[in-house]
């Protein structure tokens, strides 16, 4: 899961990482970008070896749904990565609409155009992008008929 | 016997399917979507319509309900199971019938009486699944996306497992179907899925009654 850690001052925050223990891993190069005081906090918990979780509901922790694991004091908040999911019929599965499309073409004068294809496109904010492939597999593309391909759209 | 007739947001054909089952024999009651608890219940039919709208692909939310958890667990117990027109595709979306429904290649809605083929039904052995005559039935098919597709290899194994249930009369097919196919059904041989519509065949003022045959065949399964 990506997580923001907050700098409390109103700058921003910093991406981190957190492992399936919890534990926090910065993204390569990101302390050097952070601002100071969020850098500061990043590195503090880690040489404190403090463990995050998700808060709960309900308790007064709102803006900040990630908790110290040991205390439950709000410290972070998701991070959502936006994505982009890309959905097109399989090849050699005839695409009616891709053939419409098509055949429309040249009558207003644009010639030359083949094999046009017509798909889906998903764009979504996840906290945690590993989910994604699993996702498109059981409900966002049919992998019997459709191909499909994440792309991230912010690069995170 | 007691029917089940499963009720999404955006079904239509549930009225239809419960006046059918109610023909074919036994009680009939609506299955709402929400519901998990199939108790009771002997047979199942999905029935026609645009469940949640048909958003995403057709069939591919309602996969996720409660009633269709029901339902699946129901067809691996070898509880007999009809899919009509969305309730196939919702049966296809959900694994339990093999294959597809695209769009179909016209792109048009198509909406007329068809004859199906049906191939001839026999339970396979060790099971007191659906026994169908093979012979002509005149049906009405009536949807956007009925195109049956699915790879070459599945589909000769289809055929080789006797699993291919009805087909479009030679120059009937509607919608581009792989091989003419109009229905399926699973390898254990309790979940049956077609395009046209039984149930709007039962009663001889809307002219072809061929559609209870299906409903009698379903009727006559043993679990």
């Amino acid at each position: 899961m990506v997580v923001d850690v907050l700098a409390d001052n109103g700058a921003a925050g910093l991406n981190v990482k957190v492992d399936e223990e919890g534990g926090v891993v910065p993204f390569p190069g990101a302390l050097e970008q952070g601002s100071p005081l969020a850098r500061d906090r990043v590195l503090d918990r880690i040489a404190r070896g403090i463990r995050l979780c998700r808060g709960r509901e309900g308790l007064g922790v709102a803006h900040r749904d990630i908790v110290d694991a040991n205390t439950g004091a709000g410290i972070a908040r998701l991070a959502a990565v936006k994505a982009r999911v890309l959905i097109r019929p399989k090849e050699g599965i005839l695409d009616p609409q891709g053939k419409a499309v098509e055949r429309a073409l040249p009558a207003l004068g644009f010639e030359g155009v083949e094999h046009v294809r017509v798909g889906r496109m998903v764009e979504l904010e996840a906290d945690d992008p590993a989910q994604l492939p699993a996702l498109c597999e059981k409900l966002l593309a049919n992998p019997l008929i459709e191909d499909f391909e994440i792309e991230s759209i912010d690069g995170g | 016997m007691l029917w089940g007739v499963v009720q999404f947001p955006g079904s239509c054909d549930e009225r239809d399917a419960l006046h059918a089952c109610g023909l074919a024999g036994g009680e009939a009651r609506l299955v709402w979507h929400e519901e998990r608890d199939l108790g009771g219940i002997d047979a199942v039919v999905v029935p026609g319509g645009f469940s949640y709208g048909d958003y995403l692909r057709a069939g591919a939310i309602a996969r996720f309900s409660p009633a269709m958890e029901a339902v699946a667990e129901f067809a691996a117990a070898g509880g007999p199971v009809l899919g009509i027109c969305n309730g196939f595709q919702v049966l296809c979306e959900t694994g339990l019938l093999p294959g597809a429904l695209l769009l179909n290649e016209s792109k048009r809605f198509i909406c007329r009486q068809v004859e199906l083929q049906s191939e001839g039904l026999s339970p396979p052995e060790g099971t007191q699944s659906f026994t169908l005559a093979g012979g002509v039935l005149s049906i009405p098919a009536k949807h956007g996306e009925g195109r049956y597709w699915a790879p070459e290899g599945m589909l000769d194994a289809l055929e080789a497992n006797g699993q291919v249930a009805f087909r479009y009369a030679p120059g009937q097919n509607p919608n581009g179907s792989a091989r003419d196919i109009a229905g399926v059904r699973n390898e254990a041989g309790n979940v049956l899925g077609l395009m046209p519509h039984p149930e709007h065949a039962v009663d001889p003022m809307t002219g072809s009654t061929d559609g209870l045959k299906v409903f009698e065949a379903v009727a006559g399964a043993r679990v």
